[in-house]
């Protein structure tokens, strides 16, 4: 057992001091002060020592401390600084500057360090920082077609559910299959979450009372009150949405830019084209400027024989007709389509809606008939004066009109449904409808033909695709001019003059002329049924635009092919009877053109019609026809004054020209709208031909003609009035629409009977309106600028000084009679006339059908912010009774509530007696307040406007429901909406 | 803990630290003391001028509590597991400073501020002081307890270190030195390092043979220093430790710059920058000329797994400075070479007044800063809305 001795040994400080030494070397840096080596630097009253053995401490097992300190006591006599202690057992072994050198036992650090650190997690309290834990979540994949009832069922069973908002597609108001749920406490949603997340419904082992999204499992996360994820989550939607768009624009500008995708040669058609075009602006008469197009054609065309064996317009044919030209372009292109013009027509209809983005009214008359282009866009504003009109379209479908804002559209409707307006001495219906959606199906349709087009152009493909475009450009233009500024201008003038004329007592009878053998049969069958009847029906103003409508439409489309036979076939017959037009004349009295025009005219001509019946129905053609000659004459010369074309000539000869190929199977005719026939029909006069149906036995008497022509009015236009086959169409295109509301498998709503919209498919239209109200909203900043709410502040003041008055009045009356009574002895009663001025101060209101709930109350005029809509009236009760009532009520299934809490004990019902302020509809983010004011003591609900209320807008107020267990859902689609009314 | 699996641990990456948040705030951790009289405070010591502070923490081994010691002679225990305040003891008689647990994490030492120098073994459980361990003639500025036993040393103005059992009232050892020291054990706690402050240098001792004399003697230069003025105010070493791998050893100074050794050779491997350093007690008045301790002194230390230093700033904010990629100990080490200059990746705001303490939690991912209030940091977990919400559409997107 070795033995440790103890060996003196200063401690050498000068190894310390060296460093400091080198340090002085460095003559930029001051060097620290010198390691001291005197003692005296360092406290002198001890000296370093280091106890070796503590016998309190240490253990000495093996006792050699023990021996150590005996051998030092033995061997210094001095060694009381040693060894310090008292007694035996209990010394302390001191050690004193390294005496002695001594290995060291490693022990085990009880500090080790550490890469890896335990995750801890706080609870909430006072002390925390930050929000609270999260006591929401947010479930995502949730199939839209889950209900909300049953979402809620089934995440109620993890804790009481504070709140419950399913979230919309704000555009297309389908469900997304998100949810937030907010529940008490933190554990119910850490629980929730636990749960819930990567539940799947479909297929085995399914654990969810709900469906998700197929192929999906449903995901929970916790959210934060804020919402924050769920926010992030509409944001990427958002963007998702936005970016498919920017795709889908993007795609289709693609596709535009096939078309010019020409190499560089091909430019010189467009040029050419774009020279035709101006040349067609120029020159005002079309039939001239066809030609003289054509022979610019062959000057300027780089690479003539192409563009001849091409054939370009290879026969521009200028034919010169008696009343007006009619021009006639044959074009041996297979793929010229006749409704071609109307289809680019309706684009740039579509395009404007789109633009607009909101929803837009289209005019139809109130007899189901398509408006009559007597129509123009200034009485069509006129007929919308008061809404925020956008634009005013037409199209050969008729009228649309867009609105700045987006609740305006059923506001107009509300409001002039309602018949107070006439358009045009008109009554018209509107109908409301969706924005077309920028992936409108022809859109869809050139995506395609962008494809196609994207394809290498070989010099007869830019040939073909040059031809086809200048030749559909010329068209559209040729056609636009000549119905611009040659046909529409005349026929306007004329229908003036005729009217001024006809209003200064002259009787200006003339004659259905013989333009009207031009007049095609062209229905098939539809006109056969009135072939006998030799009815030329005196015609309102039409203009030629009209036929241009009534001859292509979507309905007829689908057999066009067989127009175009049809056509084909006749028109040989047709030329040949232009020809022969003066010889056979009687002939265009059986031409079924005329119930053509009847038909298509009869709903605008009804209104007409009685007071021209009373004129004496004309005689035979025979004896009409010098006059109605003559008239034509002057239309044509009419005509004729501002273009000055080569319709000099007065006779009504046409020539053809013989390099016509009517044998060609391909060919298709073009005609431009303004024909002679219409031009005839377009006399706004009875005419001298109107044979009278009735006394040719067609008909009992006029009313059975009147009902006649109306079905027959019907038939012909009534299907394709309204555009529906693009609306539908607009709802496919879009990708994430919703699924369409409801099939109804009988066709209508109307024949559907009696059926229940659930409160989940009522949340899904309340989207529509709160995309409405978003738009609103929105487009509300400018509006104070415009609207100036003096005219009805003032027209309120004076009804109110009015109204004063005849209170006066009537408490005059009061007195006065009070006065007798006192008179004849009796005890005065109390006033027997009572005069309620709340009632003058009503608005005017209307009840309807209301998206919020059942009827809503609709302002038939504008209201002013502050001023007085209505008083709400009702039968006072006390609060007790209207308890009773409530349950009563309740039980008679009246699920409406009608009662109104004036103070802690009167209630104000008006169930069973009440004015049109019960029908007033609970929004969240109402126009209205109800105020209970007291006049003369009694306190009445008055319901106030809070806001400048439009025309059409729903009256509406907060109810200010109680908090309650059994929500109410709202639907009041505001943006603000809390859910429930309670 | 009724679970038998292993709690989840992280590891601490550039991102988990830039992304500690304060989970608790502790506001009334400390008394606010009477009025500041100056008249009557004035010739009293330095520290308890100015407002009340928490001057110092530490953490029991296992990271479960934490202690905290305030000028208002209190001393408190928090849980670190529930982020909760346990417990409130009071010194009034003897005041508290330097707090520091023992191995076990019922019992604690301090330094008194009141009456005597003594260092006192407190039981927190029974609220008793178990030991005295009288010997210092000054007041106790520096005390580490030993990592491997129940030895700890204490440095004092007396310009003595002490070692010391918790068994033994008994000083152990004693070591003497020209000025007051600072010490430090390491992490094997074989070597005490002690920092002299006057003389700029660094004894590293073995603690066998601390009477001997030191085996590696460091001398602390900046020469980036006298870039700032001239001449360069000399280095203050408030505290010292190493790092749990042993390989470095960190000097906490009261100036704007802690510094990073090598503490096998003791070359400067790195200046840590960009935090106000505490030799002041409020921000405002300017550095007297000669430097000073100042309320410095546990306001840097090191994370456990050495990768990190967290320091605390007079501005309150809390700097974490990433040294882990310090430069290899160069051959020759030029001592006029500027030294690395580490700015913190992070400098993360806690709560008003200087963050005069800041540790990390031995075995927790928690950290915990100090001053005139007390706060908990944890690492945000909770990624980024956008990207969950990208997370949640992503795969309802695919199906």
């Amino acid at each position: 057992m070795p033995v440790p001795s103890l060996k003196g040994k200063e401690v050498d400080y000068s190894d310390i001091a060296l460093p400091s030494q080198d340090q002085s070397n460095l003559a930029t840096l001051p060097s620290p002060p010198p390691w001291p080596t005197s003692r005296s630097e360092f406290p002198t009253r001890e000296r370093t020592h280091k106890i070796l053995f503590d016998a309190s401490v240490d253990k000495d097992r093996d006792g050699r401390f023990r021996q150590l300190i005996e051998k030092i006591q033995q061997l210094d006599p001095n060694s009381e600084h040693r060894i310090k202690g008292k007694g035996k057992g209990k010394e302390l072994l001191y050690r004193y500057e390294g005496e002695v050198v001594e290995g060291t036992r490693r022990l085990q650090s009880l500090r080790p360090g550490r890469g890896e650190f335990h995750i801890i997690k706080y609870e909430h309290d006072q002390h925390s920082v930050g929000p609270p834990p999260p006591t929401a979540v947010l479930a995502v994949n949730i199939s839209p077609l889950t209900s909300n009832q049953q979402i809620r069922r089934h995440f109620a069973v993890h804790g009481r559910i504070l709140s419950f908002e399913p979230e919309i597609d704000k555009t297309t108001g389908s469900a997304l299959g998100i949810v937030y749920i907010k529940f008490s406490t933190h554990d119910e949603a850490k629980i929730c979450v636990e749960k819930e997340h990567g539940g799947k419904s479909n297929g085995q082992g399914s654990t969810l009372s709900i469906q998700t999204i197929p192929g999906e499992e449903l995901k929970v996360v916790l959210d934060d009150d804020a919402k924050s994820k769920l926010r992030a989550i509409l944001r990427e939607l958002d963007d998702r949405r936005r970016k498919g768009k920017e795709a889908a624009l993007i795609k289709k500008k693609e596709a535009e830019a096939g078309e010019p995708f020409f190499p560089q040669h091909a430019i010189h058609y467009l040029l050419i084209l774009g020279l035709l075009l101006q040349l067609s602006q120029n020159q005002a008469s079309p039939a001239c400027s066809v030609t003289d197009k054509e022979s610019a054609f062959h000057h300027k065309w780089p690479i003539k024989p192409l563009l001849t064996e091409s054939a370009l317009p290879s026969s521009v044919l200028p034919i010169p007709f008696p009343l007006i030209f009619k021009i006639e372009i044959t074009i041996e292109v297979p793929l010229t389509d006749l409704p071609q013009t109307w289809q680019s027509q309706r684009e740039v209809v579509d395009a404007e809606l789109e633009r607009n983005g909101n929803e837009y009214v289209t005019i139809e008359e109130s007899g189901g008939g398509q408006l009559g282009s007597h129509v123009k866009e200034e009485d069509v504003r006129r007929f919308f004066d008061g809404f925020k009109v956008d634009k005013v379209l037409r199209d050969h479908l008729g009228w649309c009109v867009t609105f700045q804002t987006s609740d305006s559209a059923r506001k107009a409707k509300t409001v002039l449904n309602a018949g107070t307006r006439t358009l045009a001495h008109t009554s018209v219906m509107l109908s409301v409808h969706t924005p077309p959606s920028s992936w409108t199906p022809s859109m869809r349709a050139a995506a395609p033909s962008a494809r196609e087009t994207s394809r290498r152009w070989r010099d007869g493909d830019i040939a073909e695709e040059a031809e086809r475009l200048i030749l559909k450009e010329l068209r559209t233009l040729l056609e636009r001019d000549v119905m611009d500024r040659v046909i529409g201008v005349k026929l306007r003038q004329m229908v003036t003059d005729e009217k001024e004329r006809k209003a200064r007592g002259v009787k200006v009878d003339f004659l259905e002329g013989d333009a009207a053998s031009e007049e095609k049969e062209k229905r098939g069958l539809k006109g056969l049924s009135f072939k006998k009847n030799r009815v030329v029906k005196p015609q309102p103003p039409p203009t030629v635009e009209e036929h241009s409508v009534t001859e292509v439409s979507p309905s007829r489309e689908a057999d066009e092919d067989q127009v175009d036979e049809l056509e084909a076939v006749q028109r040989p017959k047709k030329r040949q009877r232009v020809v022969t037009e003066d010889v056979t004349e009687p002939e265009l009295e059986v031409s079924p053109a005329v119930e053509e025009v009847e038909e298509d005219d009869s709903a605008l001509s009804l209104q007409d019609n009685i007071a021209k019946r009373k004129e004496p129905p004309l005689a035979d053609s025979e004896d009409v026809r010098p006059i109605k000659k003559s008239k034509a004459t002057d239309k044509k010369k009419a005509e004729s004054k501002p273009t000055a074309v080569e319709e000099q000539s007065p006779t009504p000869d046409v020539v053809i020209p013989g390099d016509i190929d009517f044998e060609v199977p391909v060919i298709t005719e073009v005609r431009l709208s303004p024909e002679r026939d219409s031009s005839a029909f377009a006399t706004p006069e009875p005419t001298s031909s109107w044979s009278d149906p009735i006394r040719d036995g067609l008909f009992e008497d006029d009313e059975d003609m009147y009902f006649a022509k109306l079905a027959l009015s019907r038939t012909s236009d009534g299907e394709f009035i309204v555009p529906l086959p693009r609306v539908s169409a607009e709802e496919e295109s879009d990708p994430d629409a919703p699924p369409p509301f409801r099939v109804h498998s009988t066709g209508s709503a109307r024949t559907e009977g009696y059926y229940k919209i659930t409160h989940a498919e009522k949340t899904a239209y309340v989207t529509q309106y709160t995309a409405q109200a978003k738009a609103a909203n929105k487009d509300v900043i400018p509006e104070p600028a415009v609207v100036a709410p003096t005219p009805t502040v003032t027209s309120s003041r004076s009804n109110r000084a009015n109204a004063r008055r005849r209170a006066q009045g009537i408490e005059e009356i009061n007195q006065m009679q009070r006065a007798m009574q006192l008179s004849l002895g009796e005890t005065p009663a109390t006033d027997q006339v009572k005069f309620n001025q709340l009632q003058t101060r009503k608005k005017h209101l209307r009840f309807a059908r209301s998206p919020i709930h059942d009827w809503g109350l609709y302002a038939m005029e504008r209201i002013a912010r502050g001023e007085m809509v209505i008083e709400y009236v009702g039968e006072v009760i006390r609060a007790a009774v209207a308890d009773k009532r409530e349950k009563a009520y309740e039980r008679q299934g009246i699920g409406s509530s009608y009662l109104f809490r004036i103070d802690e004990d009167l209630v104000v019902d008006a169930t069973k007696k009440g004015n049109l302020g019960r029908l007033i509809n609970h929004s969240c983010d109402p126009n209205c307040t109800a105020k209970i004011i007291t006049i003369s003591g009694v306190k009445k609900i008055v319901i106030y406007a809070k806001q400048e209320i439009e025309l059409g807008d729903e009256i509406t107020y907060d109810y200010h429901f109680p908090i309650e267990q059994d929500k109410i859902p709202c639907l009041c689609g505001s943006a603000k909406c809390r859910g429930y009314l309670n | 803990m009724p679970s038998n699996e292993p709690p989840a641990t992280l590891a601490l990456t550039n991102t988990l630290m830039t992304k500690l948040k304060p989970a608790k705030v502790f506001k009334g951790s400390v008394e606010p003391g009477p009025l500041p009289s100056s008249s009557s405070f004035n010739a009293s010591r330095g520290p308890t001028q100015g407002p009340r502070h928490i001057t110092g923490v530490s953490f029991d081994d296992r990271g479960e509590f934490v202690l905290s010691a305030a000028d208002d002679e209190t001393f408190r225990l928090y849980s670190c597991k529930s982020g909760k305040h346990s417990k409130t003891l009071y010194s009034k008689k003897y005041g508290i400073d330097l707090p520091r647990f023992t191995h076990k994490n019922s019992t604690i030492l301090h330094a008194s501020t009141k009456e005597d120098d003594t260092i006192r073994y407190h039981s927190l459980h029974d609220n008793k002081y178990l030991q005295y361990f009288k010997g210092h003639k000054d007041r106790v500025i520096s005390l580490e307890v030993s990592p491997v036993d129940d030895g700890f040393i204490s440095g004092s103005v007396d310009r003595t270190v002490r070692l010391w059992d918790l068994r033994s009232p008994h000083c152990r050892g004693l070591l003497t030195l020209p000025q007051t020291p600072i010490v430090a054990y390491d992490s094997s706690g074989l070597v005490i390092a002690v920092a002299v402050n006057h003389y700029s240098r660094i004894l590293l001792y073995d603690l066998a043979n601390f009477d001997k004399a030191p085996f590696l003697v460091i001398t602390l230069d900046d020469p980036t220093l006298k870039l700032i003025s001239f001449p360069p105010r000399p280095i203050y070493m408030t505290s010292l430790s190493f790092s749990s791998n042993g390989k470095y050893l960190l000097v906490g100074c009261s100036g704007d710059a802690h510094y990073v050794l090598d503490s096998f050779e003791g070359h400067l491997l790195a200046k840590l920058e960009g935090f106000i350093g505490l030799e002041r007690r409020v921000m405002g008045p300017p550095v007297d000329l000669q430097p000073s301790k100042g309320c410095s002194g546990e306001e840097v230390s090191w994370t456990p797994d050495s990768k990190y230093v967290v320091g605390g700033s007079l501005d309150g904010k809390v700097c974490v400075w990433d040294v882990q990629n310090l430069p290899a100990r160069p051959e020759d080490m030029d001592p006029t070479r500027s030294p690395l200059r580490l700015n913190p990746i992070a400098a993360l705001d806690g709560h008003p007044g200087p963050s005069r303490c800041v540790k990390f939690n031995p075995r927790f991912a928690m950290l915990c800063s100090a001053g005139a209030e007390l706060a908990f940091w944890l690492p945000d977990q909770s990624g980024e809305t956008d990207e969950i919400a990208k997370e949640l559409l992503k795969k309802s997107g695919g199906g």
